[in-house]
């Protein structure tokens, strides 16, 4: 039972992971909002496998809040977003897909370089869920400065989140409920102050395309 | 004891007085009381330093809060005076009374706006000044230090409408501010290196220190004092800074806060550090030697009075700088008397600079007010509209060209005979030294009284060159006695340097361990002491008792034979014209042998402007119609400029990273987090 459990626990934190580089190389933003919901998915079924290896009764209520929360609320404002400021559903890119995918690879080879040494030091320490955590984020930074429409870079930082939560949870079994219970809320604001953020800039300035703050460039 | 600190309360609470009384009643009457005030405080001030230096009773007052002396030991503030400390004081306070003094008639004629602001903050800047010196802990030395820039800032924009007095004072601040930065870190270096904030808990732990910590404190000093004394090349806020301010306001601060860049080098190289290696002392004297140098070669080529004196004050820092670096290679050497002798004639060529720089300033201030000019081009004649303002410049002029029975004359002796007796130490490159310094200083006096000549005889002299010099109106009478206080001053310390001799004492013993003229009693007319017991061939009394007896024979002479006839006839004028004012020397004319001499120098930049000859054959003469010379500091060519430029260009290539694209400065980060990774994993092999 248990090695059956953390065989599952690899298998959703590499699904976790894969999700996160697959963020990297959709070309249509709808599909990029769904990926990050499987991840976040993904994010909340390895809290849960954690809960039920390490006996930690605190996670199963974080893995509940993160898939209520990051999988199923966040993709579903970011979806209304999306219909409602008739964005462009492609996703504008600075570095191309191909590259995307790429560079996505080289974060995994940076993040097991040189998170993996200190494996042996954190506190779940079977599935290497630091380094995938460590991936995760840089990944999410990755999407974030590599995308040109707001929406695209609010997921890169929603992804960028989830990295940290999983990597908080590596090294400490989980931050402590009230903290996962304020990080929580605190996405919930940012999803909000974005989507208001957003709809402002449709108002202004008709688009949502970030490169437009050149103008103010002195 | 209670005394000291009486007098010296009473001082600070008269300076105070004078900041309220100026900015509560900022009338005519309310501006010269805060000025009498302020007067009264320098006076009670000079007394408490005297009392200190004659008697050694010392005031000590902790400004507590509770438990600042054990709870953060750096951050205790205290008043503590030793004599060094007295002696500067004891600057501040002669020169800053006479000058208050003359501020009431100054500022009521020549100053037409905001008067009581400028009273208010004369007052403040003396009491930072005397703060300053009076400072027995690091910290409070440094909040006062800074207060000291800060008001002489306010008082350099005091006429902010000219576009010319900003720049002065954006660039006298930013130099400053800068400098600052070199006393704090110098002062920092020792409280720390040692866990002490007092002088003298500093000063006992010193030797301990690692000679790179020594070494970084004396260069931090050398910097942040160095730049506030005006230290060639560290001196270019002084020549613009002093002639924006207020006259006496540079008087003030040339006559005065100078100074303070002395006091803080003697103060944390000679008292804290106890000396150094040799090169701190070639260092110094070196750098005294360009300070002279240029400070008086720059002097002479200045139409601009105030900027004249103000080179002045350079080439004297200059003098003073070398006689610190003397001493300080007599100690290194282990020649403590002759030490004492070099540090004796920088002592007391402080003083007697802040006397007669003060002089001179006051002096200029009223040719300045009454003109309407700087420019000693068009001056001229004064004498006869202001005799009294006239005779102590004069008194000022010979004092800074090291005439006797002049104070200046006595110094600049006491710094040769220093000089020379280098000769005694038997060290082939001690010799050589100071024969080349003798040299630059001998050059450096001279050149210093051709300026002067100059300086008195284009401004008081001839025929007035313009309406407004022959419309001059007379000097207000607190104006000459301000002025007349610090003459006699000059002159009593020439005829009888013994006082200050005396006064100076206490701080020598405090910097060398020994004094001039050890057990031998010395009184005004006998020769003056010297190193050990010996005494030096000079007796200043008795040569100014020669000169009176010389004048008094000559004017009774005089009388005897009856006064000769005086018959007024006209100049002869060449057999051209009547002779006018534009037929007198000009400044520049008569600065005219020295810039082609000193030509690879100067580098001037001439200007003419031409018309048709008046005949053929007339030669080229005829033709300049005007003709101009600008000289400007090779210093700020060459080391300024580039040092700015540099800046900015560095500036601008990094302005291109704020492209102002929200995606750039993630990528920055990003980047930057990548590379911080990457060194982990290359600096410590991945091992946390």
């Amino acid at each position: 039972m248990t090695s059956f459990a953390t065989l599952a626990l690899d298998l959703a934190a590499a699904s976790a992971l894969v999700t996160a580089w697959i963020c990297l190389v959709h070309r249509r933003i709808t599909a990029l909002v769904d990926t990050y919901a499987v991840q976040s998915a993904s994010l909340a079924v390895t809290e849960g496998l954690i809960a039920y290896l390490y006996s930690a009764p605190d996670l199963y209520l974080l893995a509940l809040l993160t898939f209520v929360v990051n999988a199923l609320v966040l993709p579903g404002v970011l979806r209304r977003v999306v219909r409602a400021l008739r964005v462009n559903r492609m996703v504008n890119t600075y570095a191309s897909v191909r590259v995307s995918a790429l560079a996505g690879l080289g974060l995994l080879l940076l993040a097991i370089l040189v998170v993996g040494p200190v494996v042996p030091y954190a506190e779940v320490s079977s599935a290497g869920l630091l380094p995938i955590a460590t991936a995760i984020l840089l990944i999410g930074f990755f999407l974030l400065i590599s995308r040109e429409k707001a929406v695209t870079q609010v997921v890169g930082l929603l992804v960028m989140n989830n990295g940290i939560l999983l990597a908080g949870i590596a090294l400490t079994y989980g931050l402590g409920l009230f903290v996962e219970l304020a990080l929580a809320a605190n996405l919930l604001v940012l999803a909000i102050v974005a989507r208001i953020f957003l709809a402002r800039m449709k108002e202004s300035f008709d688009h949502v395309d970030v490169d437009a703050l050149r103008s103010l460039e002195g | 004891m209670i005394l000291a600190e009486a007098l010296l309360l009473g001082g600070m609470v008269l300076f105070v007085g004078g900041m309220v009384v100026a900015w509560t009643r900022p009338t005519a009457g309310g501006v010269r009381g805060s000025f009498l005030l302020g007067s009264l405080g320098c006076a009670v001030a000079a007394i408490q330093a005297v009392e200190l230096l004659v008697t050694g009773t010392a005031p000590s007052l902790a400004i507590g809060f509770p438990g600042t002396t054990t709870g953060v030991p750096l951050l205790a503030l205290s008043i503590q005076e030793d004599p060094l400390s007295a002696f500067f004081l004891l600057v501040v306070a002669v020169s800053g009374g006479a000058v208050m003094l003359a501020s009431v008639g100054y500022v009521d004629r020549y100053v037409h706006e905001r008067r009581g602001r400028l009273a208010g903050l004369c007052n403040l800047f003396l009491l930072s000044l005397v703060l300053v010196c009076t400072a027995g802990t690091v910290f409070l030395f440094l909040v006062a230090w800074e207060g000291m820039t800060l008001v002489s800032f306010l008082l350099v924009v005091h006429e902010h409408h000219e576009p010319e007095n900003r720049q002065a004072g954006l660039r006298y601040v930013i130099m400053s501010h800068a400098a600052a930065t070199g006393v704090i870190a110098s002062l920092l270096l020792l409280a720390v290196g040692t866990g002490q904030a007092g002088w003298g808990g500093i000063a006992q732990g010193t030797a301990r220190l690692s000679p790179w910590v020594r070494d970084g404190a004396f260069l931090a000093a050398l910097g942040g004092f160095g730049t506030k004394a005006g230290m060639v090349p560290l001196h270019v806020w002084l020549p613009g800074a002093h002639p924006a301010a207020p006259s006496n306001v540079s008087a003030l601060m040339s006559g005065v806060m100078v100074k303070m860049g002395i006091f803080g080098l003697l103060r944390v190289v000679l008292d804290l550090l106890g000396g150094g290696p040799s090169w701190w002392a070639y260092a110094l004297l070196a750098l005294g030697a360009l300070s002279a140098l240029v400070g008086v070669l720059y002097a002479i080529v200045q139409h601009d009075l105030k900027r004249l004196l103000a080179f002045h004050s350079i080439e004297n820092i200059g003098i003073i700088l070398m006689g610190i670096g003397a001493g300080l290679l007599f100690l290194n050497l282990g020649y403590p008397a002759l030490a004492a002798l070099a540090l004796a004639a920088a002592l007391l060529h402080t003083w007697n600079h802040a006397l007669f720089k003060s002089l001179l300033f006051l002096g200029a201030g009223a040719a300045v007010g009454s003109t309407g000019t700087r420019d000693l081009e068009r001056m001229g004649g004064l004498i006869r509209r202001m005799p009294g303002v006239a005779l102590g410049f004069l008194v000022g002029s010979l004092a800074i060209s090291a005439l006797p029975p002049f104070n200046g004359f006595v110094s600049e002796w006491l710094l040769f005979q220093s000089f020379f007796a280098a000769f005694t130490t038997g060290s082939a490159g001690t010799e050589m030294t100071f024969s080349a310094l003798a040299a630059v200083l001998a050059l450096t006096s001279g050149l210093a009284a051709y300026c002067f000549v100059k300086a008195f005889g284009i401004t008081f002299l001839a025929r007035p060159r313009t309406p407004e010099a022959a419309k001059a109106a007379p000097a207000p009478r607190t104006l000459v006695a301000g002025m007349g206080i610090l003459a006699l001053f000059c002159l009593v310390l020439g005829v009888a340097p013994i006082l200050a001799l005396d006064l100076a004492g206490g701080p020598l013993r405090e910097l060398t361990g020994t004094t001039l003229g050890t057990g031998v009693p010395f009184s005004v007319f006998s020769s003056l002491p010297g190193p050990g017991s010996v005494s030096l061939p000079f007796a200043p009394g008795l040569l100014a008792l020669l000169l009176a007896g010389v004048l008094v024979v000559a004017w009774a002479f005089w009388r005897l034979r009856g006064a000769p006839q005086v018959a007024p006839g006209p100049t002869w004028d060449c057999g051209m014209d009547r002779p006018t004012p534009r037929m007198e020397y000009t400044a520049t004319g008569y600065a005219q042998p020295l810039t082609r001499i000193f030509r690879d120098f100067y580098r001037p930049r001439d200007h003419e402007e031409r018309r048709p000859a008046l005949q053929p054959g007339w030669g080229d003469l005829s033709r300049i119609k005007r003709w101009a010379r600008e000289i400007e500091d090779p210093v700020w060519r060459w080391f300024y400029l580039p040092l700015s430029q540099g800046t900015l260009h560095l500036a601008r290539r990094t302005s291109r990273l704020q492209s102002g694209r929200i995606h750039a400065y993630l990528a920055y980060m990003f980047t930057t987090l990548v590379l911080l990774l990457l060194l982990v994993r290359v600096v410590w092999g991945g091992t946390p």
